[in-house]
Formats: C-alpha cells, sequence, structure tokens
C-alpha cells in the first residue's frame, strides 16, 4: 500500500520536472520591439534607405567628426592650424599636444570607422538583398561607396596611414594594421569612380534638397582626391565636371550657407534645429569668447574690402576692450525655422581647386586658367584680380584665397598647410614647443590596446 | 527583581477573585457583577482562569474532602447521578448547558463512596472531567481549556499507566515578558502546541512524558512532567545557541547546525543599530565574504557589491557580470537601478551617473521592515539558484506577523551628517604664488583667459571653497510604526515608515522613501493549508543637486569670485565665472534634477500539507519598479551672454521594470529511524520586462512649463527607447539527508533556460553536493575533547552559471536612430555572436565550525576555492570594427579563493551584564588561471596571467628629472620612449577586510560598537590638474621643485606640455597607487530602554532612547578625503543620530 503511494508520487514528480524544465518555448523571446533582423533590412526599398539614412544622421550628429560641434574637425582641426584662438589654456588640440588617450583623437577614430562599418554591411547586405529595386540597389552601393572613400579620406588626412577595411568580419577587423595611405588612396579613387558611374545627376533621392550624395557629390570630392594625390590633369577634369554642371552657381557671399543654395554641394540636412557650427562659433558681444574666436594674425591677413571679412566674420569687443573675431558664415542659432544646412562640399572650393591644378600644370594666366578661377572666387567677395603670374606666386595666392574662403570649414587650412608642407613654416611662430610630427593625430591608444597587431604602430613622436 | 513583579501582582489579586472568575467559564448563571470584571479585566480574567484550575487541583490532590455517595441506578442519565450527589453531599455542581448532551447513561452500585471515587466512576467513559472547589465541582469537557492541542498523531501516543491530565503554563523571557508563539512539544510525539498571547498554553500530558518548550531565540527547555499541573517556564535567551539559528537557504530552511553550506545571516537587531537607508550599509563589516564599497556620500547612492571576489572578467558597465542575486521575500529583484546604469539615456542626465552607478535599487526596501538577510556563498546553498548563482546570492526576509496581542511598534530618530575631513589646500596667496611660478617656469604670460592671475578676479579674495560647498550639514529623519500580532491561525504585520536625508551642499536637496509594508499569514484550523501574503511598497522622491560639488570644492581657486552679485543673482564675475571646471557652482542650481521611483514587491504562497510529509507549495511573485526622471536646464544655467544660444532644455527619462516569478515546489519530509530524509523538487517560471524612454526637448517659452512636453518647441523632441523581456524558465531539486544528527548530505540541482542565449544554447545543468559531519557528537570525539561542546566538518562542491549579459546579444539587428532630414534612419545595433554560452562557475569550500565552553566561542573557519571558466565578455574590441565590444566566451579562468573566519564569543554572560563580541575576517584573492592566447587579445594590457584580476597597469615611476624637474617613469625596454611596453601591472583592490562588533548589556543599556577595517591599495588623491594649473592643490605641493639640485617629491610647477605629460605619467605611474587601507568606527549605538515600572504606568510595553553614529572615526594614511570612495566624489558622511523606539 505504502509502496503504492509512493510510486505514484514518484511518477508525479518525473513528469513535473519533465513538464516543467524543458519548456523550450517559455524561453523563447520575440525579438525586440527596437530592432530588425539584418536579414528583415534588405527586404525593401524604403529599408535599406533607411540604413543610409542612419549613416548621415551619425555622420551630422553633434558628437561626430562631421557634426561642427566641439568635437568635429571643423573645430579642433581648427585649432590644429592657424584658424582660431582658443579660450581654454589646457586645450591639446591649440596647443598641438595631443595625447593618444585623448578623447576626441578617439572620435575622429572612431566615428569614421563606424560610418564605414555601416557602409560595408549594406554592400554585404545588397548582396543578399531580395525585393529592392534595381534602381534602389544601385543608389544604395554608390552611396555607400561614397560613404566609404569619404570617411577614409579624412581618416589619411588626420592620421596617415589607416588599416583600409572592406569587409564586416569583426575577428578580421580586429587584428588590423595600418594600410600605406597610397594605398588607401587607391581605393578612395576606386570607390569614387564606382559611385560616379552609379549615382543619379540630380537631387531626387533627398526630395530635391540638397542632402544626400549624387554622381556630382562624388566628383566633387574626387576632385579634391586627385588634388591631394598630386594628380592635377585628372583633378582639373572633375572639378571642371562640376563646375560646368548647371546645377551649381557661385552664389552672393551673403547667401552662401543658406541651405540649398545654388553653392552647395552636399550639406548635411537638418530638420531640428539650425547648424552646430551656429551655435559653437555664436559671439558673446561684450565677453571674451566662450570657446573660440578667430586667430587675429590670420584675419589680419584680409584685404578690408573684402566682403568675406565683412559677412563672414563678426568682430566684437570685451569688456576689456580686446577685439575678437568670429566665424559667421552659419548665422543662425535658433531652433526654427531650420535656414541653414552645415554645407560639406560646396562650389567655391572646386574653383579652387581647380585653380591649383591648373597652377601645377603651368596654365598660369588668362582665359580658362588658374588666375581666372581665383579671380571668379575674388571677384565674388567684391576684390580685384590678382596680380601673380608665376606659378610660385599663383601658388601663395591660392593658399590665401583658400583661406579667405575656406576658413573654418572641415579644417581645410590644417589639411593645406600638410599637403603642402606649408605647417611648420606657418605654425611654428604661432605655436610654441610646435615638431614637425605634429602634423598627424597620435592613434588612438585604445585601437593600439585592443588591436594586438596595432602594438608598435603609434605615429612617431607620440608614446 | 523587577522580573518577578509583573507576575505576583497578579497573582495576589486572583487569589481573592477566583470565585467570580470560574464562573465565567461554567456558571450556568453568572452573578451580576461578574460582567462588570468581564468587560473591564478580560484579560486578568483569562489569566485568572488558568489560576483558578491550578489552585482547584492542587486542592483536590490534597484529598480535602470526604463526603461520601450512596446511589445505585441501571442506565440512568448522569443527570440524575449528579442530582444524587447534590442531595447528599450538598456540593454543587456546575457545567455549561449542553455538555452533558453526548454522555452516556450511568450503570452503578456505590454504597458510601467517596465522593471522588463516586465521580471517577460515573464520569469513567465520559467525555468528561471534573475538578473540585470548595463545595463545588465543576464539570468540564475533556482537553478543552483553553487553546486546543494540535495533535497530529494522537493515536500514536505512547500508553502510560497512568492517565493523561491537563498541564497548563506560563512561558516568559528572564524578564518577564510573556513569549507568544512559542512551541510546545511532547519529546517523542508530534503532539504540541503553541502558547498564546499571554504566553499561556495547555496541553494533555502522561506523566513521566517530556515537554520540549522551543523559542527561535531562546535556548530549548525540556521538562519531565511528575505530578504538577501548572508550570511557569522561563527561557534563557540563547546565547551560547548560535548554530541554532535558522538559516534561510531559499526554497527550503535548516539551521546553522544541520548547515551543510555557507550562509551568512544578518538579523533585523544589527540592521536596526545602523541609521541608514539602505540595508546593504548594515552588511558592511558584518558578513565574511562580502565586499561593499560605497563610492559616494551622495543620499541614495549606489554600493559596489561583490560576493567572493570578481568571477567574470566582465566588470565594468551596465551588463556588468559581478552583481549579486538579490532575492526579496522569494522575489527575484533588480540588481541594478533603473536611473544610471542600466540605462544608457538616463545615465547622462542624472547626478548618479558614475561613480554613483545611479540611485541603489535596494533604497526602495525599508530596513526596518526587514527581518533577515542571508548571503549565500557556496555551491551548496547557490547551486539551487543555478544561472542566477554565480556570484551569490543575497536573500531578504521582510518582518511577518506574530502570534500575540495586537502590538503596536515605533520608532523615530533625527541626526546630522557632515563630511569627515576636508583636505588641506593651498590659500590664495599660496595659490597665486604657485600659479605665477608656474608661468615663469614654462617661459609664458597670463592668456586673457587666466582671470584668476590676470586681474579680471580680486587676488585678495580667499573663500575655503570645501566650506561653502561641502561644509554644510545634511539632515537625517526616519520614522517608523508598524502594527503586528494574531493568533495561531492568522498574524498580520503592517505599518510605514518615513526617511529623509538632506545633503552638506548649499541648498534644498533631499533623497525621501515613505514605504508601506504588509503582511499576513493564515492557515486553516487544522494548519495543513497556509496562506501567506506580503506586500511591500515604497516611494522614494529624490531632488538632487545636478552634480555633486566635491571636486569643484578641492579645485576652484581660492580667490575665485563671490557666488552671488550685488543683486542677489548668480554672479557670472563679467563673463569670467562661466567656463568649466571655473564656473559659479551655482550654475548647477539652475539644473534641478527630480527622480520619483515606485517599488512594489507583492508576494503570495500557498502550501498545503497532504500528511505523510508531503507539503505542495507555490509561490507567486510580482515585482514592478518605476523610475521617472526629469532634467530641467533652466536659462538662467548659462550667464545672460549666452542665452540666446543655449534654449531651456528639458530631459525626460522613464523607466520601469516588472518581473513575475511563478514558483511550484513539492517537498517531501521523512523521518527514519535515526535518518532524516527531506526532497524537495520545484520549477521556476519567470518573465521580466523593462522599458526606458527619454525625451529632451528644449525652447521652452518660460521656465514655469518646463514639466510640460507640450510647451517645447516642437522640432526639438529627441526621443530614445530601449525595452527588453527576459525570460527564464528552470526545474531542481534538494535532496537533503540527515543520519543521527551526525552525518548531513543535501544535494541540489538545478536546470536553467535563459532567453539571453541563443537557440540551442538556451539550457545548461547545474549541480552541487554539501557533505557535513558533526563530529562533536561522536563520543569518541566528547571523550578526547571534553572542552569541545561542538565540532563540524563541512565541505561542499558544485556548479553555478553566470547569465548576466545583455538582452538579444545573439541576434544580428538593426535599430531605429535619428532622423536625417525628417527621414527615419537605421543602424546596424551590435555585432552579434549567435554561438556564446553559458559561463560557468565552479565552487569548492571546505568548512571547520567550533565550539567551546559550551558553545559560548563559536568559530567558523572556512576556504573557498571557486573558478569560473567559459568567461562570457562584452569583448573589447579596437574601433576599427565599428564597435566597441561583442559579447562573446572566452577560454579564460578565473580563480577566487580565499579564507573566512567567523568568531563569536559571548563574554559575559550575566543576568545584570552580557558582553558578546564577533569579529570577522575576510582573505580574498582572485587570479587569472589561464587565458590562452592573452597577448594577442584585447585583454593583453588588461589582465596578466597569474595575476590578481584587480590589477592596473602602471608606469615604474622614477622620480623627478634633475634639470626640469619634472616627474618621470622608467622607460624599461629602453628604447627612447614610453609607451604601454613599459607598463607593469600592480595590485589595486583589498588584501583583506573584516569588522569586530562588541556589545554590551548592562541592565537598561545597550551598547553596540562596530569597527570596520580593509587593508587594500586604490588610487592616491589625484589632484584636478597638474601642480600650477588652474585649479587648487593640497598644500603638500608646496614642496615641489625648484631648482636643480632638489630633492622633492613633487614636481616643478608649470603648465608645459613637458609638465602635462610629466603629471600625465605620474597619474598612469606606481605613485598613483596607494595604501588606502583604514579602520572605521563604523557603528556605534548606545540604547536605554527606560525601567519596566515607569511602562507599567503608562501602559507601554518598553521605551527605549538610543544615540546612533555611522562612520564616526576613520584611522588611515591615506591622504585624500576618503579611502573608501577614493577620488573626487563625496565621501561617506558621518552621521550622528538620536532617537526614541516604544512598543505599546
Amino acid at each position: 500500500m505504502k509502496l503504492k503511494n509512493n510510486n505514484t508520487i514518484y511518477w508525479a514528480l518525473i513528469l513535473m520536472i519533465a513538464g516543467f524544465s524543458s519548456c523550450k518555448k517559455f524561453v523563447q523571446t520575440d525579438l525586440p520591439k527596437t530592432q530588425l533582423t539584418q536579414a528583415t533590412v534588405f527586404t525593401g526599398d524604403a529599408l535599406v534607405n533607411g540604413a543610409l539614412n542612419g549613416i548621415y544622421s551619425n555622420m551630422e550628429s553633434y558628437s561626430s567628426y562631421g557634426g561642427g560641434d566641439v568635437t568635429s574637425l571643423t573645430y579642433l582641426g581648427g585649432e590644429s592650424s592657424d584658424d582660431f584662438l582658443s579660450a581654454s589654456t589646457n586645450d591639446a588640440f591649440y596647443s598641438n599636444t595631443i595625447l593618444p588617450n585623448d578623447y576626441h583623437v578617439l572620435t575622429f577614430w572612431s566615428t569614421p570607422y563606424q560610418d564605414i562599418y555601416r557602409a560595408n554591411a549594406i554592400l554585404e547586405g545588397l548582396l543578399t538583398a531580395k525585393g529592392v529595386s534595381t534602381a534602389m540597389l544601385k543608389q544604395a552601393e554608390g552611396e555607400a561607396k561614397f560613404v566609404r572613400a569619404f570617411s577614409y579620406f579624412y581618416l589619411v588626412n588626420m592620421f596617415g596611414d589607416v588599416p583600409l577595411i572592406t569587409v564586416t568580419d569583426y575577428k578580421q577587423n580586429a587584428a588590423v594594421v595600418r594600410t600605406p595611405q597610397a594605398q588607401v588612396y587607391k581605393q578612395i579613387v576606386t570607390d569614387l569612380l564606382d559611385a560616379q558611374s552609379l549615382l543619379g545627376t540630380t537631387y531626387a533621392t533627398g526630395n530635391g534638397e540638397r542632402v544626400r550624395p549624387n554622381k556630382w557629390v562624388a566628383t566633387a570630392l574626387l576632385a579634391r582626391v586627385y588634388l591631394y594625390t598630386g594628380d592635377w590633369a585628372n583633378a582639373e577634369t572633375q572639378a571642371t565636371a562640376v563646375i560646368g554642371n548647371s546645377l551649381y552657381k557661385l552664389s552672393p557671399i551673403a547667401g552662401a550657407f543658406l541651405k540649398n543654395s545654388t553653392e552647395t554641394i552636399w550639406a548635411f540636412g537638418r530638420t531640428s534645429g539650425n547648424t552646430n557650427e551656429a551655435y559653437v562659433f555664436g559671439a558673446t558681444p561684450g565677453a571674451s569668447p566662450f570657446l573660440l574666436s578667430l586667430q587675429p594674425s590670420s584675419v589680419a591677413r584680409f584685404d578690408p574690402a573684402d566682403q568675406r571679412l565683412a559677412k563672414w566674420i563678426l568682430t566684437t569687443q570685451d569688456f576689456t576692450g580686446t577685439t575678437y573675431y568670429y566665424p559667421y558664415k552659419y548665422q543662425n542659432q535658433r531652433l526654427t525655422p531650420v535656414t541653414e544646412y552645415s554645407i560639406v562640399l560646396r562650389l567655391g572650393e572646386q574653383y579652387l581647386i581647380r585653380a591649383e591644378a591648373r597652377t601645377q600644370q603651368g596654365t598660369l594666366t588668362g582665359a580658362g586658367s588658374a588666375a581666372a578661377d581665383i579671380d571668379t572666387i575674388r571677384a565674388r567677395a567684391g576684390l580685384p584680380g590678382i596680380t601673380a603670374t608665376t606659378k610660385g606666386e599663383l601658388l601663395l595666392a591660392v593658399e590665401n584665397e583658400r583661406y579667405f574662403e575656406l576658413f573654418s570649414e572641415w579644417a581645410h587650412r590644417w589639411f593645406d598647410l600638410k599637403r603642402t608642407g606649408r605647417a611648420t613654416a606657418l605654425l611654428s611662430p604661432l605655436k610654441p614647443g610646435w615638431q614637425s610630427f605634429k602634423q598627424l593625430y597620435p592613434i588612438p591608444q585604445s585601437q593600439i590596446d585592443n588591436d594586438p597587431a596595432m602594438a608598435g604602430q603609434q605615429n612617431p613622436g607620440y608614446h | 527583581m523587577k522580573t518577578g513583579g509583573d507576575w505576583t501582582r497578579p497573582r495576589l489579586m486572583f487569589g481573592y477573585q477566583h470565585n467570580d472568575n470560574r464562573l465565567t467559564c461554567y456558571s450556568l448563571h453568572p452573578p451580576k457583577h461578574c460582567k462588570c470584571m468581564h468587560s473591564t479585566k478580560t484579560k486578568l480574567v483569562m489569566r485568572a482562569t488558568i489560576f483558578l484550575i491550578i489552585v482547584a487541583s492542587l486542592k483536590v490532590s490534597a484529598g480535602t474532602y470526604a463526603q461520601t455517595v450512596t446511589y445505585s441506578g441501571k442506565n440512568v442519565p448522569l443527570k440524575e447521578a449528579f442530582a444524587a450527589i447534590k442531595k447528599q453531599t450538598g456540593f454543587v455542581l456546575l457545567y455549561k448547558g449542553n455538555i452533558l448532551k453526548d454522555t452516556r447513561p450511568v450503570t452503578i452500585a456505590a454504597s458510601n463512596q467517596p465522593l471522588e471515587t463516586f465521580l471517577k466512576e460515573i464520569l469513567k467513559d465520559q467525555p468528561l472531567d471534573y475538578t473540585i472547589q470548595n463545595q463545588t465541582i465543576f464539570i468540564f469537557q475533556k482537553k478543552t481549556v483553553a487553546p486546543p492541542v494540535v495533535t497530529t498523531a494522537p493515536d500514536r501516543q505512547p500508553a502510560a499507566e497512568e492517565p493523561a491530565k491537563e498541564v497548563t503554563g506560563t512561558i516568559t523571557n528572564t524578564n518577564g515578558l510573556p513569549l507568544s508563539g512559542a512551541s510546545i512539544k511532547l519529546r517523542g510525539t508530534s503532539t504540541g502546541t503553541a502558547s498564546d498571547a499571554e504566553g499561556k498554553f495547555s496541553i494533555l500530558v502522561t506523566p513521566g512524558q517530556i515537554l520540549v518548550i522551543s523559542y527561535i531565540g531562546y535556548q530549548d527547555r525540556a521538562i519531565k512532567i511528575g505530578k504538577e499541573t501548572s508550570l511557569n517556564i522561563q527561557l534563557l535567551v540563547k546565547e551560547t545557541a548560535l548554530n541554532e539559528v535558522v538559516i534561510n537557504k531559499g526554497y527550503y530552511s535548516t539551521s546553522q547546525r544541520m548547515n551543510t553550506g555557507s550562509v551568512s545571516k544578518v538579523t533585523s537587531e544589527d540592521i536596526g543599530q545602523e541609521p541608514i537607508m539602505n540595508a546593504l550599509q548594515a552588511l558592511q563589516g558584518r558578513v565574511t565574504g562580502l565586499q561593499i564599497t560605497q563610492s559616494s556620500g551622495l543620499p541614495g547612492s549606489n554600493y559596489t557589491v561583490q560576493i567572493r571576489g570578481q568571477n567574470s572578467l566582465r566588470n565594468l558597465g551596465p551588463d556588468a557580470g559581478n552583481y549579486p542575486l538579490y532575492v526579496v521575500d522569494g522575489v527575484p529583484y533588480i540588481s541594478l537601478a533603473l536611473n544610471g546604469a542600466p540605462g544608457p539615456y538616463l545615465a547622462s542626465n542624472s547626478p548618479y551617473a558614475p561613480p554613483g552607478m545611479g540611485l541603489s535599487p535596494l533604497n526602495s526596501i525599508n530596513p526596518a521592515d526587514i527581518e533577515s538577510i542571508e548571503v549565500l556563498k557556496d555551491a551548496d546553498a547557490t547551486s539551487i539558484y543555478g544561472s542566477r548563482g554565480a556570484n551569490g546570492v543575497i536573500l531578504i526576509t521582510t518582518k511577518k506577523g506574530k502570534v500575540g496581542k495586537m502590538t503596536i511598534d515605533g520608532k523615530v530618530y533625527r541626526g546630522a551628517q557632515k563630511v569627515p575631513r576636508k583636505i588641506d589646500l593651498l590659500n590664495t596667496q599660496q595659490y597665486l604664488a604657485m600659479r605665477h611660478e608656474a608661468l615663469k617656469n614654462s617661459g609664458a604670460t597670463p592668456l586673457a583667459s587666466d582671470y584668476d592671475i590676470n586681474g579680471a578676479w580680486d587676488s585678495t579674495r580667499y573663500t575655503d571653497w570645501q566650506k561653502v560647498l561641502i561644509g554644510g550639514t545634511a539632515h537625517i529623519t526616519d520614522a517608523n510604526l508598524n502594527i503586528y500580532g494574531g493568533t495561531s491561525n492568522v498574524q498580520y504585520r503592517f505599518g510605514g515608515g518615513y526617511h529623509r536625508e538632506t545633503t552638506v551642499f548649499p541648498g534644498d536637496y533631499a533623497d525621501q522613501r515613505a514605504s508601506t509594508q504588509f503582511s499576513l499569514n493564515a492557515s486553516s484550523p487544522n494548519q495543513r493549508f497556509k496562506t501567506s501574503v506580503t506586500i511591500n511598497y515604497s516611494f522614494e522622491k529624490n531632488n538632487m543637486i545636478f552634480s555633486d560639488l566635491t571636486a569643484m570644492a578641492l579645485g576652484l581657486p581660492p580667490d575665485a569670485p563671490a557666488l552671488y552679485d550685488s543683486t542677489g543673482g548668480i554672479n557670472w564675475q563679467k563673463n569670467t565665472f562661466i567656463n568649466a571646471p571655473n564656473v559659479n557652482p551655482l550654475q548647477r542650481t539652475q539644473r534641478p534634477y527630480q527622480n520619483h521611483t515606485n517599488n512594489l514587491i507583492g508576494n503570495a504562497v500557498f502550501s498545503y500539507d497532504f500528511g505523510a510529509g508531503f507539503v505542495l507549495k507555490t509561490n507567486f511573485g510580482y515585482s514592478t519598479t518605476a523610475t521617472k526622471e526629469l532634467t530641467k536646464r533652466y536659462a538662467t544655467y548659462f550667464p545672460p551672454s549666452q542665452q540666446a544660444t543655449f534654449p531651456p532644455q528639458s530631459n525626460f527619462g522613464n523607466g520601469s521594470s516588472n518581473t513575475w516569478i511563478v514558483e511550484p515546489q513539492l517537498s517531501w519530509h521523512r523521518q527514519m529511524g535515526k535518518g532524516n530524509l527531506n526532497i524537495l523538487v520545484g520549477s521556476t517560471f519567470q518573465r521580466q520586462e523593462s522599458e526606458q524612454t527619454l525625451i529632451n526637448a528644449s525652447g521652452f517659452l518660460s521656465q514655469a512649463l518646463m514639466d510640460d512636453i507640450q510647451a517645447a518647441t516642437q522640432s526639438s523632441i529627441n526621443t530614445a527607447y530601449n525595452g527588453f523581456t527576459y525570460k527564464y524558465n528552470a526545474g531542481f531539486g534538494r535532496m537533503s539527508y540527515e543520519w543521527d544528527r551526525k552525518y548531513l548530505l543535501n544535494l541540489t540541482a538545478r536546470r536553467d533556460g535563459s532567453s539571453r542565449f541563443g537557440p540551442d544554447r538556451q539550457f545548461a545543468n547545474f549541480a552541487s553536493a554539501g557533505l557535513g559531519w558533526i563530529f562533536s557528537e561522536e563520543s569518541f570525539v566528547q571523550k578526547a575533547l571534553p572542552f569541545l561542546s561542538f565540532g563540524k566538518l563541512r565541505g561542499s562542491y558544485g556548479s553555478t552559471g553566470n547569465d548576466h549579459i545583455p538582452n538579444y546579444g545573439f541576434l544580428n539587428t538593426y535599430a531605429v536612430t535619428s532622423n536625417y532630414v525628417g527621414n527615419p534612419g537605421l543602424i546596424p545595433f551590435q555585432l552579434y555572436n549567435p554561438d556564446f554560452g553559458w559561463e560557468v562557475n565552479k565552487k569548492l569550500e571546505g568548512a571547520l565550525e567550533l565550539g567551546f565552553l559550551k558553545d559560548r566561542l563559536m568559530l567558523t573557519a572556512s576556504y573557498y576555492h571557486n573558478r569560473s571558466s567559459n568567461q562570457l565578455v562584452g569583448y573589447v574590441l579596437p574601433p576599427t570594427t565599428g564597435f566597441t565590444s561583442i559579447t562573446a566566451n572566452l577560454p579564460a579562468l578565473v580563480q577566487n579563493t580565499g579564507v573566512e573566519i567567523e568568531l563569536h564569543s559571548t563574554n559575559i554572560n550575566t543576568k545584570a551584564l552580557t558582553w558578546n563580541s564577533t569579529f570577522t575576517l575576510t582573505i580574498p584573492r582572485t587570479k587569472l588561471v589561464s587565458y590562452p592566447n592573452l597577448a594577442n587579445s584585447s585583454y593583453a594590457y588588461t589582465y596578466e596571467v597569474g595575476k590578481p584580476l584587480n590589477i592596473s597597469r602602471v608606469y615604474h615611476y622614477a622620480g623627478l628629472d634633475s634639470t626640469k624637474g619634472l616627474y618621470t617613469v622608467q622607460d624599461v625596454d629602453k628604447n627612447g620612449f614610453i609607451t604601454y611596453l613599459d607598463q607593469h601591472s600592480t595590485f589595486k583592490g583589498q588584501y583583506f577586510y573584516g569588522g569586530l562588533q562588541n556589545s554590551l548589556r548592562y541592565k537598561g543599556f545597550q551598547l553596540d560598537v562596530l569597527f570596520q577595517f580593509v587593508k587594500q591599495h586604490g588610487s592616491g588623491f589625484v589632484e584636478n590638474s597638474n601642480p600650477g594649473g588652474v585649479c587648487n592643490q593640497p598644500v603638500s605641493v608646496l614642496g615641489r621643485w625648484q631648482q636643480p639640485g632638489d630633492n622633492k617629491s613633487v614636481q616643478a610647477f608649470g603648465n608645459s606640455y613637458d609638465a602635462l605629460v610629466g603629471y600625465f605619467y605620474y597619474t598612469a605611474s606606481d605613485a598613483a597607487v596607494v595604501d588606502a587601507s583604514y579602520i572605521r568606527l563604523k557603528n556605534l549605538s548606545l540604547t536605554y530602554q527606560l525601567p519596566q515600572s515607569w511602562m507599567k504606568k503608562a501602559k507601554i510595553q518598553s521605551t527605549s532612547i538610543f544615540l546612533q553614529g555611522q562612520n564616526l572615526l576613520t584611522f588611515t594614511g591615506y591622504k585624500g578625503l576618503d579611502p573608501e570612495s577614493q577620488g573626487l566624489s563625496l565621501p561617506p558622511l558621518r552621521t550622528i543620530t538620536a532617537g526614541l523606539q516604544f512598543i505599546l
């Protein structure tokens, strides 16, 4: 009797354990409410378009190197050169005393690699895409390649040789070494040529707004890349292709930075508030600079009649009577209405690319020459033509004109001084303790620490 | 003695009032004056009843009555026989109306029989009994006096020669206070009862049987019953019987004596001595193997809690894998705060962002509601928690109702808190001299922004910023009121508490908690069906200053301007006092923060005893935590010149987490001769849902409207959302066998499934075995070691797991990101790894428990050896991967070993004076045993094989260079550069820690003193900046290098790049890792219980007044603010409180 009872219980227990513990269904969860699987993303045009928007949203975010905020290349790269005067004494970029564990250097390194990962993920995802239109396949591939080229362009100019990554496999990407700059540039050119052939010729993808890369955006960057790599003929050709396009026209000085100006080739579009640049450089009348102001010795180079001095620079005095100059290209600090977009590529630069390429090729003066291109830019600023005639004079004229035209944008000045070998000459009087190695930023410590293959590959001078 | 007074007075009174009192029980016609007795003194009546019986029975046995009866009859009603007695003897017979209903007719032939013999004869086969008092015979039903006796197996009572009789008694403690709910059992049977609210009981006993009286916290007493029928039993506090303490091991309980695992227990008594908001604090210094570190003195901030060291390499961030499992009344409880750490969104706008790591989730539980906290450590104790047990388990049990009359218990205290220590900083003169010297050394002149020395600020000003910013007095207020009581079938407890703590900062900031607790236990009359419901609800309201002012108090130049301008507004000093770090600290007052947290933990348990040892029990639990945060940045946060640029902004954060759990379980208990078998099987279904939302809104029309999202400019609203579902399912079992109270075996097992793992990786098994041998029960040991009162050897081995990893880590997903020109963006959410599986933690423990001098000295020494393999970590990746980490299993093996010693001694134990001491010591060691290919992994420079996990990679400090006087570090590889290759590892952690508690009681006084000690290395006090920078410094920097030939320890003042690099190397060198050991008078509590005689008059059970202090003294060689919190955050505060407790 008792035995039987125990048996029953024994079986009950077995059933209980078996019933409860192998409840596999119970521990299966639905997908998170905030996420889509990767496979789902590449099943429709709208979703692929979302993945592209995700990249631009990251690129323009205030914490990115491209966001125009205090962590941006515009701001910090400008400090590294003679663009800006810093309000802070302990400012590593301003004093060119950056340490490898610097937070901003990490941003400069990791945000482009984030964008590269996303571009690579799109390129890989497109291979197995289902239900995506041919037009979108082409457009997405073109934009992804453009983004990858764009990111590498900035990486090599900030850091020199950088690891070249074209896949998403993290095992591979976690053990990379530095690729020689020339090889990275080759990839940039290949990607941009692909993008040129894949992308459309209008701004239809941005609903008419100049916020998404098209063929001309790729062309404009390609012109710059050729210029940076000394391929003068191609630089001239590509710049001419942009300049000759009816979409683009130099706009008056005052309206050049308004959203979708005819000058704009590509801008980061914004819907919530105006540009970070307008906030960050915002002048405070009666106060010494909150963060940055323009380097007075650089401002002194402007011709007093230059409309860019009058319209793109705000002059103010603090309570001690000291005069400060602020970049005033972007002026709208208010949230709404949005009137300005943060411009990445614009026509003015293309003229100056061509001017430099023509100078290097010996097309110095006369119609279709370097001088003609410079004069086009000067004329818009209300200035007479230049008098330079020799190659040396013209190169200097281009250098100066690039400063007058492109100051406080995307660290153009910093990159120019570096690539033309003029950095040491111009910066050492301004910056105590300047040394030539400071032209490259240090590779972030977290890359060196976490990628064993990078051991000992820090840029020279940094330790 | 005062103990007697309580009892003797009523006794005298009963002596002459018994005639009235008896009638309330037995009389058919109570006299008129009885009613008033009854109504006014019910309590006395009940006591009197028992006395009546005692007195009566004494007289009966004395044989005073020699009346005789002559009566014959066949099958006559009993009533007739009674009538004959009355007629013949003149005695009155009293009985309740209907008790004769079930009596049998009587057949008797008696001739001049003594009255008692006659009574016995006629009542022989009746369900009745009698007593005689004076000339009155009371007839009553057998076994019906006072509370019913619980008899589960009456038929098994041993046959006795003498008939069973009613024995009544009263159980009190040595102070004469009645003990209600004490267990009274007949040894060798399952018959027993419990004492009532007055401590009284009644039980049917056969002479010769032994009554065993037990009560939690008191020594058992065994009384052999002879002729007596009434007992007055005093129980002694069980101060020498620590090993009988009941230990809750979650799914089952055992006693300290029979326990085969490692469990530390802290009770409400210890918790009640500390004026704290969070019960975790009471564990510091009291529990071996438990390391609790307070990293911030902000009220309500979190603690780092580790049980037996770091098991997982994953030690940072919201998914850190080293938090223990908290279980409150059987309901798993969140181990991380909803603000701060776990939500990436909420953290950035909370003053509790690291280092405080958010508000502690345990703030929601009122320490006054906690009955006990058990810390489960070894495999024997934690394997039954399977995948959640690797880091140990902290079980919190809240207070329940008690059998007894309704009792009201109130406690109130108030007190003050201060920063205990100041750092001696430079005064204005010294500071300015330092700054000028620094510029001179660097060949520079003051910049436009060097306001501290360029004339912008009044260089004659001096402000002691420590005094102004963190020198205030914080106030602490705490009040609790609880009501409890119950009968043997229903017990209840309910009440509420309030706690408020302010800060030392200027301004009105406080963390407040209101809490209520409700507990109800009910059981069926036969005690087979039992149910209990517990509900804890609390509301925490916090309006902390937006960020800690401590770093500012230490760093602001002493000549910084006044806080207020002439109009009483924030002084921006002509826009020179506006840039961090030299910004007016009042700026932070313009960024109000508020946090509202609601917390509910509800638990219902139903159990049914089928008999034959089977009990089916199901636990239903639900807990929900909802946090609402709001940070407002007023336009006035910025000086007027910048207000156009930075519009007012509000950050709304909402977080919630809900968990439900159902745990059906079946247990079986069987006593088989000397063997005692317990079997438990059960299963767990658990689901947790968590959600967090952040809305950033800006551009408000008015400061007054900033709580209203609608009032924001539409286009400025950014939102973030984060949510997850976690599901968990398990089956578990336990089997324990005890033989002869000497040999103990305890086996546990669990099969766990968790949704955090990918398909085919979801389930895993965990098991443990615990063994114990109470060798002091062996006769040869008793002979050989007579001084040994208790001796046990125990050991355990088993496995646990760790699933503290992010949810959905195995999925390859895209998530929504911010819009781009109004179009939603998608970004890859994570690098995915479908193959990661459980981290396995194997635990081995051996322990020796000894008791000497009748257990007056108890020693527990244990050694543990835990190994964690298959490490599941957020594997840090270089940024070139596009991400910072990936969840993966690593082939690494982490070992934690340690020795824990616990010593309790009863130094003095007399009625007037008792003195107990408890000493705890933990010596933890952690080691990375193996890590294949570590050199080529991301952890190459974080960990080192063969070294502890808590190491820091540092340069070797090499003194000042002789020409510039700057800090240098050694170029170990002599390649001319200082690189990471020149770094070595140094230990940064605890070598040992523990506590010493002394409790003294003298008459009404009780003094408790707890010292906590820690031997450790930690971060030295690192100044805000290099010596010479725009930042104040400790006066010790005056011993700086000034000229070649100086032999100094502080580098030359300077602001050059070289000076900054030198300072950077110094802070990253072994010179910055210092001895941060300390001994702290953690807690002091002095309580005085007002004399009982006063209380009697006021009809109060007891009243005590007390003084309590926390962190009163710290002995340390550490140079910074505090060796525990280290760094530049607000240190743990010194607290002194005074209060009052009363029990009605």
